[in-house]
């Protein structure tokens, strides 16, 4: 970066730092002991001791959730922005339905989810009525179906339109270069739109992956009561009336934090090289 | 290689009034360069486009080595399309792009990489295999694109203004590599260009105006013999004459001029004559029978020579290119004289009325180009 580049990147990183690099500290020193909300601070790390076995429980809970949900939507999202570099109007409609989705808050979503999929909503009477035995427990049950189908719903919108926005310049063009090569549809799809569309839908995965590890109120509405994903844990401890919970609703934030980094981080590293890892070089 | 034709191809754009086509025909032969010219909006990238399948005819036939696959999809029509910008594919390599078709072809990974290398070194960019393509420069850009096309291996090539992105430095090597790949590979090449110069490298040309095939004819025969006003317009630097064709000789304000016999015949015509042809004289140099007096109204300096608009007694407008070294001042009254009688002049059929050739009646011409000798200098 030229100074001139570091000097007008100043007040982002002042903003980030202030906000991101306050807030984590905090919570960080919180989680240790040096926060209290009464008392005299003093180190410990009773709160990661206590939260230990719920912190386990919830990073599984956690990926269990934004691991299919960030697969399906990059695959419906892949989809999607497909079927809208086709153009016409069918694309139209497409496009604005993704808006519409991008529009609606994910707490709205999830209840609309609950009402569509939960063991009274509208799929569960409609199977009834259609002499189902039962309906499975896709809200609250032991698989966190009806969390990832939400998240994977919304999110698809915005990794379609992402998408869309990166491939769409040159689109038809490459696509009649690569017809007048030889290439059938198929080929094309996967030779040149897969790789081309590739380091698009890999960043666009990775802000929902991160995102979903760290969402808390559609898990909170969908999920099971036991175990907690970590934001859901953090959120539930943090508002405990045991003031001594507080340090544990640190550490489960925290937590919460390094997965996403861990994530984070090496995709970061990776993504300017997806180009060349889809296809190598060559095709 | 193989042959290309187009026959009686009809197109018009949802949302034109008029057709971008208008039964346009032209015929490639196998290993045959054509080149399409016209003004823009003539419909020659619709040409192009609709032979590669990548706009659906209204009507018409594409045939290739006699086939017709006006029906099928640019992916089975065996032609391959070059456009004015590489449209490299940047998620590959220099030798990945080149490579691309012969991988859809079922090759291995390392013998595609090794057919690149043949084409790569047939461009001049050995060395360059592994690089990023949006490293190259735009010359080195359009020559991945060539090498790409070419490694394709397919029956015919169509070239889109290929060339008319880069500098003329860099157009001037790409026709040389041209050249040279035409004299390795001789592949059937159809290509689309504004740059007249560039339409010459072809065997033939094809001059299309208002989506019709005005004249299907070796450069220099269509400097020499445009078949229509519109023809000799789009080249520039004719003077129009209009008048009458009668007994071999074209009447006009200039006088009674011999015409080829291959010219329009007898009724109305307009005599074409390159401007570096016509010769002036002062106003009052004595000569008569031949020629109009006329009056400069501009001079316009192009290099070494001198470039004059002048108006005609009669309010006809023509244009001078004086030899180099000859000058003539705006305002000067002068003579302007058809070129001397040592060779027949060019007419077609057709009216025009101060340079206006309105009344012309175009697509004319539809015979399609047969080879023939080029004719020798026609001008005097």
């Amino acid at each position: 970066m030229t100074s001139r580049g570091a000097g007008g990147a100043a007040p982002g990183i002042v903003a980030i730092t202030v906000v991101a690099g306050t807030g984590m500290a905090a919570v960080v020193a919180t989680s240790v002991g040096l926060m209290p909300l009464y008392g005299e601070p003093a180190p410990s790390l009773d709160g990661w001791r206590s939260a230990a076995p719920d912190l386990v429980a919830g990073i599984g809970e956690s990926l269990l959730i934004a691991v299919p949900a960030t697969v399906l939507a990059a695959l419906v999202g892949f989809l999607l922005a497909t079927l809208m570099l086709g153009g016409g109007r069918a694309a139209a409609v497409l496009r604005l339905a993704c808006l519409a989705v991008l529009a609606v808050p994910h707490l709205v979503g999830a209840t609309s989810v609950s009402l569509l999929l939960g063991d009274g909503g509208v799929g569960a009477r409609l199977a009834a009525r259609a002499g189902g035995d039962g309906w499975p427990a896709l809200v609250g049950g032991s698989w966190p179906v009806a969390t990832v189908l939400e998240l994977a719903w919304k999110e698809s919108a915005f990794v379609a339109l992402v998408v869309l926005a990166a491939v769409a310049p040159g689109h038809r063009m490459r696509m009649q270069v690569a017809a007048g090569l030889g290439a059938r549809p198929v080929q094309r799809l996967v030779r040149v739109l897969l790789p081309t569309a590739a380091p698009a839908v890999g960043a666009a995965s990775l802000v929902t992956l991160v995102y979903a590890i760290g969402s808390y109120e559609v898990a909170w509405l969908l999920g099971r009561a036991v175990p907690e994903p970590l934001p859901v844990l953090a959120f539930r401890l943090f508002g405990s009336i045991e003031l001594t919970d507080r340090p544990a609703a640190a550490a489960a934030a925290v937590t919460g934090s390094v997965l996403a980094l861990c994530v984070a981080v090496p995709a970061l590293a990776a993504l300017p090289r997806l180009r060349a890892l889809s296809s190598g070089g060559a095709p | 290689m193989s042959t290309l034709e187009v026959r009686g191809l009809w197109h018009r754009y949802a949302d034109a009034d008029t057709p971008a086509l208008r039964g346009a025909s032209v015929a490639v032969a196998d290993g045959e360069m054509v080149s399409v010219v016209g003004p823009s909006g003539s419909g020659k990238s619709t040409l192009l486009r609709v032979a590669a399948g990548l706009l659906r005819s209204t009507s018409g036939q594409v045939l290739v080595d006699g086939r017709d696959v006006a029906d099928q999809p640019t992916e089975r029509r065996d032609l391959t399309v070059m456009f004015q910008h590489p449209l490299l594919f940047e998620h590959l390599d220099v030798a990945g792009n080149i490579a691309f078709a012969p991988r859809l072809a079922g090759s291995g990974r390392r013998e595609a990489r090794r057919c690149a290398q043949r084409y790569l070194r047939l461009v001049h960019l050995e060395g360059l295999d592994s690089r990023d393509v949006a490293s190259l420069s735009g010359g080195q850009q359009q020559r991945v694109a060539l090498a790409r096309a070419l490694a394709a291996e397919r029956g015919a090539l169509l070239l889109d203004e290929p060339f008319s992105s880069l500098d003329r430095e860099l157009r001037a090597s790409m026709h040389d590599l041209l050249a040279e790949v035409r004299a390795a590979l001789a592949p059937t090449i159809l290509m689309v260009t504004h740059d007249l110069d560039e339409a010459a490298l072809a065997e033939s040309t094809v001059v299309l105006v208002d989506g019709s095939v005005h004249q299907h004819a070796p450069m220099a025969e269509v400097y020499q013999r445009p078949a229509t006003v519109a023809v000799a317009r789009l080249l520039g630097g004719f003077t129009e004459v209009a008048g009458t064709v009668r007994d071999g000789a074209h009447h006009s304000a200039w006088g009674r001029l011999p015409v080829a016999a291959e010219a329009a015949g007898d009724g109305a015509a307009v005599l074409l004559v390159r401007r570096e042809a016509l010769r002036i004289e002062p106003a009052d140099g004595g000569t008569t029978g031949t020629g109009l007096e006329a009056h400069v109204v501009r001079r316009r300096p192009t290099g070494t020579r001198v470039v004059l608009s002048l108006m005609g007694s009669d309010d006809s407008r023509m244009e001078v290119e004086l030899p180099i070294g000859e000058d003539v001042g705006p305002g000067t009254r002068v003579r302007v004289l058809p070129p001397d009688g040592r060779s027949s002049l060019w007419a077609v059929r057709g009216v025009t009325s101060g340079g206006n050739a309105q009344g012309i009646s175009s697509g004319s011409h539809d015979s399609p180009y047969v080879a023939r000798t080029p004719l020798k200098e026609t001008r005097s």
